[in-house]
């Protein structure tokens, strides 16, 4: 038996690098991605997960140019990971799970609204060959800026505020709800999402499923730094 | 109760959990890299936790966290095998290690043309000049510097990368809580939170015995820094030097051994011949190396 390709669960040792994830939340991630800005100015950034995270977050301006076709590699990809991740036969089955992806900053009326959480989902569908419930329901307003380009980060309350739920996805309450997301930062998107969530489902499970997870390099830093990673 | 984690197809990495298991895996009298190695051949895809008793990796792993803390390691991480990020590199040493701890940035253990520079502790005038130059001229050609943080060859190796604006690695034979030799303290910090240190020693067991069974971690070091590297170039190394030990991992592995010209010319010395026989590369000038390298590319897209 060979070794399976596993994902990595968001546990003590983890959870001090994303300081908005409260004790109770169940995340799992594939990856860890190791920010570069901040070592030196250097631009390191050659492990798998690194780059599949810039291929996967490629800007939608690059529609149409060459490197645009890593993008659609890195959502197959992403989606092939998650494929084999979940037993998503009996998952759908039994638990009437509804897939939502966090959604990108960006409003939906801006030309650089990306979709590639939402993509990857419809992938993971075909992939899978079942009729999975994805929720395309959340809305940022554009306000706040992609977090990791952003001098000051969004809290989750103001995230919160910032968040529209589509009610036309409103009327089934599903049995759990997979929330999927490309980078686990500082949690508060994750806390501002599963907030809105649980005023539409309450008690409904949630579960967040993150691409990567991204560590902080320095291991002398100070906590605090983590608020502008 | 969410009962969703039920329907994950593989059982997930704990890496808290699963370097609790290591760390009591090793606390084992018996235990030694190649009987964990064949531990797991045994025991194919398990994971350190599969063989271990939860609560007793939970103190294990509570015991590691606690002693870091208490060295001023407030962060670190892990590379444990079957998570997307473990270097399957690993698996072409003959022992292969499950897990290995990481301070630093481990984009470099990524990054393109990573090569081991390494040699005796006790190094010549001229060994030295030798290192500074060598390194000087990888690094202009975009190598990693990567070295075993040990006195001579191996630290100006790195203060050479660091100098010239390189990236360096440190594969060290101590947990990456101590610190070998004491008079790298500032170094080893220094790479520590700029760099990537990595160890694959665990740190219970380290502590609990004397330290002249502890270096028996430093040629195990060897194989694993050959392990994560492209090739290993050894600048200047004695007949019963350990780096020697490195020397045979990298052939072992299927990695280029380089090995300069001047180590040939010594006449008090025999393994550059038998080395050169089995199919190390003899350096004359940094070109042998960069040609050996013509081939590899950079994978950033």
């Amino acid at each position: 038996m060979m070794m399976p390709a596993r994902l990595q669960l968001v546990g003590d040792l983890e959870r001090r690098d994303h300081f908005h994830l409260p004790e109770h939340a169940q995340c799992y991630f594939w990856g860890e991605y190791t920010p570069y800005e901040h070592t030196q100015g250097k631009k390191w950034n050659f492990s798998p997960t690194n780059q599949l995270i810039a291929n996967f977050k490629k800007k939608m301006d690059r529609r149409g140019f060459p490197d645009w076709q890593y993008k659609i590699q890195a959502i197959q990809r992403v989606a092939r990971q998650f494929a084999s991740s979940w037993k998503w036969a009996e998952m759908h089955a039994q638990n009437r799970v509804a897939l939502i992806p966090v959604p990108p900053s960006k409003s939906r009326e801006d030309p650089l609204f990306d979709p590639r959480m939402t993509e990857m989902l419809a992938r993971l569908t075909t992939l899978v060959d079942l009729p999975l419930d994805i929720r395309d329901c959340l809305s940022f307003s554009g306000r706040h800026a992609a977090s990791h380009e952003a001098a000051a980060r969004p809290t989750p309350d103001e995230l919160y505020e910032d968040l529209t739920f589509d009610l036309r996805y409103g009327d089934r309450a599903p049995g759990a709800m997979l929330v999927f997301d490309d980078m686990l930062t500082t949690g508060a998107h994750y806390v501002a999402v599963t907030r809105k969530l649980s005023e539409q489902f309450p008690g409904v499970p949630v579960i967040g499923q993150f691409v990567a997870r991204r560590i902080v390099p320095d291991p002398f830093a100070d906590f605090e730094i983590e608020d502008a990673l | 109760m969410n009962s969703l984690p039920a329907f994950l197809e593989n059982k997930p990495i704990n890496a808290r959990v699963e370097l609790g298991a290591y760390e009591y895996l090793w606390k084992q009298p018996s235990s030694s890299t190649k009987r964990l190695a064949e531990l797991f051949q045994s025991n194919p895809g398990s994971l350190p936790s599969d063989l271990v008793d939860e609560d007793l990796a939970q103190q294990a792993a509570d015991e590691v966290v606690e002693y870091f803390s208490s060295c001023g390691i407030r962060r670190f991480g892990v590379r444990i095998n079957g998570a997307r990020d473990y270097p399957s590199r690993l698996r072409d040493a003959v022992d292969p290690v499950e897990m290995l701890y990481f301070l630093g940035s481990w984009e470099l253990a990524e990054s393109p043309r990573r090569v081991a520079v390494v040699g005796t502790r006790k190094v010549s005038d001229a060994g030295a000049a030798r290192t500074r130059k060598l390194v000087r001229a990888l690094v202009d050609f975009d190598f990693t510097i990567v070295s075993g943080l040990a006195q001579g060859v191996d630290t100006i190796a790195h203060t050479t990368a660091i100098e010239c604006g390189g990236r360096t690695i440190a594969v060290i034979g101590t947990p990456i809580s101590e610190v070998y030799p004491k008079e790298n303290m500032e170094l080893q910090r220094c790479l520590a939170s700029k760099y990537l240190v990595v160890s694959q020693v665990p740190v219970l067991r380290y502590k609990a015995q004397r330290p002249h069974v502890n270096r028996f971690f430093f040629p195990e070091r060897n194989k694993t820094m050959s392990a994560l590297t492209e090739a290993t170039i050894i600048v200047e190394a004695g007949e019963t030097s350990g780096t020697l030990t490195q020397a045979r991992a990298a052939l072992d592995q299927g990695r280029k051994l380089f090995i300069l010209e001047s180590n040939f010319r010594n006449p008090a010395i025999t393994w550059p011949a038998k080395f050169e026989k089995l199919g190390a590369i003899r350096v004359r000038e940094v070109e042998d190396v960069l040609r050996e390298f013509a081939c590899s590319s950079n994978s950033t897209q």
